[in-house]
Order: structure tokens, then sequence, then C-alpha cells
């Protein structure tokens, strides 16, 4: 046992010696034999011939002692790599252009899979995460509180709910965002703060009793200098004092994927920090919370869906719930897996993540078809070298290694270059991701999945491009490539061998990607063409919440009338207004309408309307055109009777052919409001939605409206200036009232299409590195057939070929290849687009438009990649072509 | 002459090199002609698979090597018979000759004439 480790080792790190010592044992062996020989009367080359021919291949017998000695993989490995090495060192062009490609595709594949692994493959950073389910929907203090109570299903259940909050700690007065938990939110989740204490049930109990706070490390670092004195100190939180009673440890960003509470609070603290100071703990109409549960020990997720089923609609029975839209026999609940969180962000890119992947994998296929090609191009220059190891009896099978060993070393190369390629980018891609309201955490760094699927898809490219030229390269016929190339040259004319092959598979993919692009593109086009019906050129926005800070009601309104009026001031502003709900920002706020004297609208969604609460110059400011009866005014007050602006699509669908003008209808709840204008149609929330109906009230007319509302200022040219003067203004108002959302109209407006302009950029920057390999890879063919046809053109000139024929016999050839690629190109296209089609907008997945544009480009781009080498062959010198032979 | 010899059955390269160096320290070479002058040239073995044969027994740890002068004063490497080496000649010496009888007298027996 001792001596075979010894053995091995000496082998393996006196790997010169040894390989010296069994060449000198070798050699001994056949002098003997030779002089033997020799001896008895052959001539000395008889005897030499007699003396190899009784020992058999000498090479082979070589191989199998080092085989023997038990090293030979890792040793043949590292002769493989250094002789890789070398050759790359007499041609870095190859290797730089190899390395560099598989840089981009493996780079790209990593970048995308990162985004991937952070928004939809990792669990949360919590005790066995595959142990939390989450209940699908939105749920009802009360209904929380029943469940909890009384499900059989669950070790236990928490509820969440983010919120901004205006966080004041000693200085400083900023935007935050503060997670309300239950009381049993860190036991559940087995969470353990670095310092202080987490939450308990008892931290839990009686509404606005308990002020106190867990903060994130991050905030406790960044904001509270890490004070290690920080248990017991007071932070304001909305302007009400909390004490922090722990810190949360730094790997620990709550439940929701892409989003990071700065503060956690006790659930029963909601009336101070989220919803207007209206309590929610009776309430069991109002569906807020996140609920997440860790199942009893022993519990399928089959066992506990079936369990929570039966609770719910025992619950749903007794009828002291208000079920949203449903009647309790309908009524249904559903649990998820609940080890990733929650998140907003996956269910809006998941489709897209998981396309871009496709589309990153298929340019890392057409990378690999042109290293491929550049991989037999070069084979077959080496073709000697090839077939003269192979005829000293090296065996096809080592020589295959060698080869693979090279080119996954080369999928190494390119791989670590990649990653670095793709930690850069994955900055650059995290920009596209909406986060603004609540700002955007998302850990998309490098873990062991990572850096797992980073070596992974680096060996496997290296096999996958190494693999079919290195079997061709080894082929044994080994007579033919011993003879003189030249002659062999004529024959790769017309045939369609493996290169060519490659080659229109790779125009073939690139087609895909092209049309692709093309059709995301115009998608994108089409939707920003949308007409919202609201004028978003030269607005400035921006969104404050003076609730956060303690003002009343009073005090808010009187607040915002002083702002506006300072606005209108400023020069350059035509007009100002404010909104509860920022339009096309993505947030919705839907209530019901009734209108007495019609017809009843089955209760649910069909009697919902989109809400918004205005003040000012709303319509000229946002853009709207009042088309009957009157905008608000200075008569609309508390104490006038309340009315309301809809939309067209609003006074169509609950007025039919009626007149709605001066109608009362029951809106949000309350009864008498009339009717007293009607608006052009406009978009709400977001611009690909379908045309919503859409009621307005008036801020002058509530008596509680809400503190938080975004601000919308017209401006005579680029409204971006007025951005300090805006923020002067409001300091001068207020200095602890922080702005966010500050931007224009036209770029909320283009937020609110992420997706798509996501989608559209990457695949139009996919399709075209596709292209471009495709051409490198054309190119690459098209020159070495030239290369390697001289003689043949040579002959054909000096028989009188014109030089145009020349040119036009190369680039046929080239064209020929784009064309058959095409061909192969458009039925796929068609098949696999038709599954993207719900991404697509205004286009159909096989439109006859992009798929001829995507053929002339890669005509074209076939047609310059085929040029270069055709000009080079006329002017190709037929005597110098007949000579060099 | 070719057609009296026989291809050397799997796994006996082992045991004939063993004998070979059992009685004392030897080159390859002159293992390979001790092995075709015992056994009168009816083994027919191709002179290079020696080697790995040699290679692995060293690895296994029946026989070691060492370099030292050969006859003609030529540095060569010399292998000989270790103690575990012996004790694994006997043990497959006695394996194979049992094999052999076992195998002779199921020939004697099959060959004799029925009536």
């Amino acid at each position: 046992m001792l001596s075979d480790v010894l053995f091995r080792i000496r082998a393996l790190f006196r790997r010169k010696t040894v390989e010296h010592e069994l060449d000198q044992e070798l050699r001994f062996h056949l002098e003997h034999q030779h002089r033997r020989y020799v001896s008895r009367g052959l001539s000395g080359e008889e005897a030499q011939r007699e003396a190899r021919l009784a020992f058999g291949g000498l090479e082979q017998v070589k191989e199998e002692c080092r085989q023997m000695r038990g090293v030979s993989f890792i040793e043949t490995s590292v002769q493989d790599i250094r002789h890789a090495v070398r050759s790359w060192r007499q041609r870095p062009l190859f290797a730089s252009v190899a390395v560099l490609t598989l840089a981009l595709g493996i780079g790209a594949n990593t970048a995308i899979f990162s985004l991937m692994n952070a928004v939809l493959l990792r669990t949360l950073p919590v005790e066995k995460p595959q142990e939390l389910e989450r209940i699908e929907g939105h749920f009802s203090y009360p209904m929380f509180r029943d469940l909890r109570q009384r499900n059989q299903v669950f070790s236990g259940l928490l509820a969440r709910r983010t919120t901004p909050v205006t966080l004041i700690s000693t200085s400083r007065t900023e935007r935050g965002v503060a997670e309300l938990v239950s009381g049993n939110y860190f036991s559940i989740l087995g969470v353990q703060p670095v310092l202080g204490r987490a939450f308990t049930d008892a931290d839990d109990i009686v509404p606005m009793g308990h002020p106190v706070a867990v903060v994130s490390f991050h905030y406790w670092r960044q904001r509270l200098s890490a004070d290690p004195a920080i248990l017991g100190k007071t932070i304001r939180i909305d302007n009400y004092p909390f004490q922090v009673i722990g810190v949360a440890p730094p790997a620990f960003f709550g439940v929701e994927v892409g989003s990071a509470p700065d503060v956690w609070v006790p659930l029963m603290m909601q009336p101070q920090i989220f919803g207007r100071g209206r309590t929610f703990f009776n309430d069991s109409g109002r569906g807020w919370l996140d609920l997440l549960g860790r199942r009893a020990p022993g519990l399928s997720e089959a066992q506990a869906q079936v369990g929570l089923s039966v609770t719910f609609r025992q619950i749903a029975q007794e009828g002291n719930h208000k079920l949203f839209r449903k009647s309790p026999a309908e009524a249904a609940i559903y649990l998820m897996p609940g080890g990733k969180g929650f998140s907003r962000l996956r269910e809006q890119f998941e489709n897209p993540l998981y396309l871009l992947m496709a589309v990153v994998a298929l340019v890392l296929l057409i990378a690999c078809a042109n290293i491929a090609n550049l991989l037999l191009a070069r084979s077959s220059a080496r073709g000697k070298e090839i077939a003269l190891r192979l005829a000293l009896g090296a065996g096809r099978i080592r020589l295959i290694r060698q080869l693979l060993t090279e080119s996954t070393l080369l999928g190494l190369l390119g791989g670590s270059l990649g990653f670095l390629f793709s930690i850069w980018s994955v900055r650059l891609l995290l920009g596209f991701l909406p986060g603004d309201r609540l700002p955007l955490v998302l850990d998309a760094g490098a873990d062991l999945r990572l850096l797992g699927f980073a070596l992974l898809i680096s060996i496997a490219t290296g096999i996958l491009f190494g693999l079919a030229p290195a079997i061709q390269a080894t082929r044994p016929d080994v007579s033919e490539s011993l003879k003189d190339t030249g002659a062999a040259a004529g024959a790769a004319l017309g045939r369609f061998g493996l290169r060519q092959a490659l080659v229109i598979s790779q125009v073939a993919l690139s087609l895909l990607l092209l049309v692709g692009a093309g059709l995301f593109l115009r998608s994108l086009r089409n939707a920003v063409a949308i007409d919202v019906g609201l004028n978003t050129e030269s607005v400035l926005l921006a969104s404050m919440n003076p609730d956060l800070n303690g003002y009343t009601p009073a005090s808010v309104a009187s607040f915002y009338r002083q702002l506006a009026a300072r606005l209108r001031e400023l020069p350059g502003v035509r007009a100002v207004a404010l909104s509860e709900v920022a339009m096309l920002s993505g947030d919705y706020f839907s209530v019901g309408l009734i209108v007495p004297g019609r017809p009843p609208l089955p209760p649910g969604p069909d009697r919902g309307v989109m809400l918004n609460q205005i003040e000012g110059d709303f319509f000229q400011a946002a853009g709207g055109t009042i088309l009957r009866g009157r905008d608000f005014g200075p008569q609309d007050t508390a104490a006038s009777p309340k009315a309301a602006v809809i939309n067209e699509t609003a006074a169509r669908h609950f007025f039919a052919n009626e007149d709605p003008l001066a109608r009362k209808v029951r809106l949000a709840g309350v009864d008498g409001v009339e009717i007293v204008g009607i608006v052009r149609d406009s978009k709400y929330g977001s611009v690909r939605e379908e045309t919503p109906r859409i009621a307005y009230t008036s801020f002058t007319q509530d008596e509680r409206p809400s503190g938080e509302r975004t601000i919308y200022i017209r401006t005579a040219g680029d409204p971006l200036p007025l951005v300090a003067a805006l923020r002067r203004e409001v300091q001068a108002l207020d200095r602890d009232l922080p702005l966010y959302n500050v931007k224009t109209f036209a770029e909320q407006k283009s937020e609110s299409l992420v997706r798509e302009r996501l989608i559209a950029t990457l695949s139009g920057f996919f399709g075209v590195l596709a292209l471009l390999l495709a051409s490198i890879g054309l190119y690459g063919v098209m020159a070495y057939s030239v290369q390697r046809r001289t003689r043949e053109i040579g002959i054909r000139m000096s028989l009188g070929a014109m030089r145009g024929r020349v040119v036009w016999m190369v680039l046929r050839g080239s064209l020929l290849m784009v064309w058959l690629g095409i061909a192969v190109g458009i039925p796929v296209s068609l098949w696999l687009t038709r599954l993207v089609t719900s991404q697509l907008y205004g286009v159909a997945p096989g439109d006859p438009m992009t798929i001829a544009v995507a053929a002339l480009s890669l005509t074209a781009v076939g047609a310059l990649a085929g040029y270069l080498p055709a000009y080079r062959a006329s002017r190709i010198d037929p005597m110098l072509a007949l000579r060099c032979e | 002459m070719a057609h009296d010899r026989i291809d050397l059955p799997q796994g006996t390269l082992d045991i004939l090199i063993l004998k070979a160096v059992a009685l004392g320290p030897q080159h390859g070479w002159a293992i390979s002609l001790r092995i075709q002058q015992i056994s009168g040239d009816a083994l027919q073995i191709q002179q290079g698979s020696l080697y790995p044969a040699l290679h692995r027994l060293e690895r296994r740890g029946w026989i070691k090597a060492r370099w030292g002068p050969s006859e003609n004063n030529r540095h060569a490497k010399f292998y000989e018979l270790t103690r575990s080496g012996r004790k694994q000649l006997d043990v497959e010496s006695a394996a194979w000759r049992k094999l052999a009888a076992a195998v002779a007298l199921v020939l004697d027996t099959v060959t004799e004439p029925r009536q």
C-alpha cells in the first residue's frame, strides 16, 4: 500500500526522471535485441527492423507502462495542458479569438443565470426554508388571526407587510422600508439577531402598544454608526419613537426577494405606520397581509393544503368574514412553496428570464460552432502531425483526449474571463429592474450555485465544441493525410462537410435570434406608441408623504396648497396638480361603483373602478380632456355635495346608453356622489393595460385625505432643471420631508415598459452578437476554403476565368450556406416564436416582415463575410498559385 | 514453427516474470530471453508487452527495481523479487498447478474411448 503511494508520488513529481528511465530501459532492450540479430548474421538495418517488430509499437508500450505506473491521468493531463499552451503560444490569434468568443458566450449565460439565481432559485436565508409555505393572496387581520388559531397544519403561521416609511435617526431624515410582522416572525423563520433580541408574541398583543423595532444590519451599520450600545435607544419611524431592541443578522433581508426592510416593527403598530391612522385589526374586508407558514413536522405539502382548505372553508361558512368576490362554497385557499419567499419581481420577471436564458444559450451554441470551426481548420493544419502520431502507434482515444483537454482548457479560460464579464454586466442588468417605490435590493452576487454553473458550462462547452473536431481530426485514414495535403484540397470544393454544416446551423440559430429580437423590438415600439391618453411630455413628477412626519389632515391640506401656490410662481411652470395614486406607476386603487336605478352588476370585478383623488389643474398638468360636464373647481369643498369625474369607458360600462351627467352614484362606499364630468379615456397604472374604468374625486372634498401624493408640474420646456427649485420649495415648507420618485412623466411611462424594454434590448444585443459570430464563422470557412483552393483557382484563372467569375464562385458558396441556414431557420423560428406570444404586443409570432428583415440582414452580412475571401481569391496570381505547390 | 506457438493465457505473464526473477536480479531483456528459453520457444510473447507487466508488478510491490551495471557494463534496470513477491509466486504456482492438473484430468477422462 505504502509502496504504491510512494511509487505514484515519485511518478508524479519526478516525471522527467521517470520518463527518462523508461526511455533508457526500453532502449537498452532494443539494443540488445539488435545486437542479437546482428550476431545471427542480419545486416544492421534488417536487425533494427526485426528488433522493432519483435518488440511491438514503442510509443504504445511506453504509454501502457505509464498507465501501469498509475498516475497517467494527471500526468498526461499536465502533459496535454503544456502541449496546448505551447501550441497557443505559436498561434496567439487563434487562442485569443477563441477565448474571447467563449468569454462572451459564457459571460452572457452566467450573467443571466445569476439574475435567475437571485430572482428565481435562491432560497431565503432562514432555517429549513423547504418547510415554508406561502399562502396565495392577501389576507385581512381577522382572517390571519383565525387561520393562525385554528389551522392544524402549521407549526407556526406568520403575517407581514412592507411599507415605505420615513426614518429619522440622529440627524438624518430619509425614506426607508419597514416590515410590519407578527410577533412569531423571527421565531418561525429561525432568525437570531446579532445584537439584542427578536420579537416574541408578547411584543404583538395590544394595538399601538409595542413601539419597539428590530433594525437591519445594514441600517445599523450605515445609519446608526454600528453603535454597540444601540439597544434601548430610540429611532423615529414616521416621526413616532420606537425603541431599538435588536439588530438582525447581515444576510437576512426579510422574506421578500428584491426588497430589504430597514426596520421590523410589530404588526400591532400598523395604525402608526401603515394605512393613514386607520386600524385594520377588525376590518375583515381589507386584505393587506402576506401569510407564510412553517409546515408541522411530518406533514406533506398536499396534506397541508387539504388540512388548510378544510379550516378555511369552515371559517368562511361561519360568515364572520367578508370574502372578496366569492361565496363561502367557492372559497379556496392555495399553498405555494414558500422557501423562496415572496416576490413581485419573480412574478414579473420569471418568463422574461427563462426567455433570456434560452437566448443566451443559443448565443453560446453559436459561439461553440465558431470555435469548433476554428479548431477544425487548425486540426486540418495539424493533420500531418496527428497522422504521424497515429502511425507511430499513439492511441486514437489518447489523441482525442489530448484534443479535448485542449478544448476544455479553452472552455475554462473563456469561462473565467466570462465570469468576470458577468459580474460586471449583472450590475448593468440590475439597472434595468424597476425599484423606486420600494428600493430594489437584490443579491445577485456569486454563490456556489453560480460558480458551479459557470464551471459546468465552461467544461460542457469545451467538450461540445471540441468533440467533433477531435473525432474528425483523428479519423484513421492515416495514409490519406500523410500525403501532401494539396491534392486533397479539391475535395473541399462542392462538398458539404462538418464545417459547412456548422456554419449553416449558426446561420439558422442567428436567424432565430434575429427574428426573436425583431419581434421584441417591434413589440416595444408598438407599446411605446400606445396612446396612454395622458400627455407625458414636459411634466415633472415627485412624490412625498407628510403623513409620515406627523401632519394632521388639515395641515396636510394646507401644506400642499402652499406648495402648489409656490410652484405656480416659478418661471416656466404651466400647471401644477396632485394625485393620490401616481399615474402609470404600476399602483392601483380599485373601489366599487354602484348606480342606483340601473340593473345591478354582479358583485365582484364588474363593479370595480380605478379611483384616483386629485387636486389642482390635474387634466392640464397630466394631460386629459374633459369631454362633457366640468372639472373640479373651488366650488367643490368638504361641505358641498360630493362630485366625481369618470372616463368614457366607465361611463359606457356603468351607464350604457344613459347620460351619466348629474347622476348620483355610490362610490367607494359613499352614497350620493354626483357625476359632474366625463374625461377622455386614458391608462391608469401601466402602458400595456386594457383601458380601465377610472373615477376621479377631489382631495378638497375629503375630510381625511391621504398625505401621500404625487405632484405633477407641467413646464414650458425640459422639466428636469426644475428639480432643484422643487426641492428648495419643499424644504422651505418642511425641512424634514423627503421627496421620492422624482422623475419626468415620460420616464415614468417608459419605466412602465421595463419588461418589454429589458427583453427587447437584450435580445437585440444578443441578436447582433449572434450575427457577428455567425459572420466570423462564415468568413473563417470561406477564407479557409479559398486558401486551400488557391491552386484550383489559379488553374481556372490561367485557363481564362474572369475575375468576376471567381468572385462570384466564392461568393456563391458563401451565400449558399447562408440561404440553406435561412431555409432551416425559418420553420424553426415560426415554430419557436409561438412560445413567446404572451411577451409580444401588436405583432404576430410569425410576422413575415420581421422574418424577411432578419433573412435580409443575414444575407447582407453573409455576402460581406464572403466578399473578402472572394476578393482575395480573384487577386490570386495564377503563376504563383501553380508554382507554390 | 510459428504454428506450434501458443498465445499466452491471460494473467500468466505475471507468474512467468516472477519465476524468471526468482533466481536473481535480472534486467528486462534478460527476463524476456529467459522466459523464451525456459518455455522452449513455445510461448508467443510480444517483447514489448513485458514492460507494462514489469511496471505493474513493481507498483504492486512484488518486485523492486534497481539501476546497476549490466554484463557489458551498461547502465541497466534490474528487477528482483521482494518477500511479498515470493509469497505471491508460491500462491500463484500452487493455484496454477492445481488448475493445470484439474484441466488435464478432465481432458484425459473425456478422451477415453467409448463403446
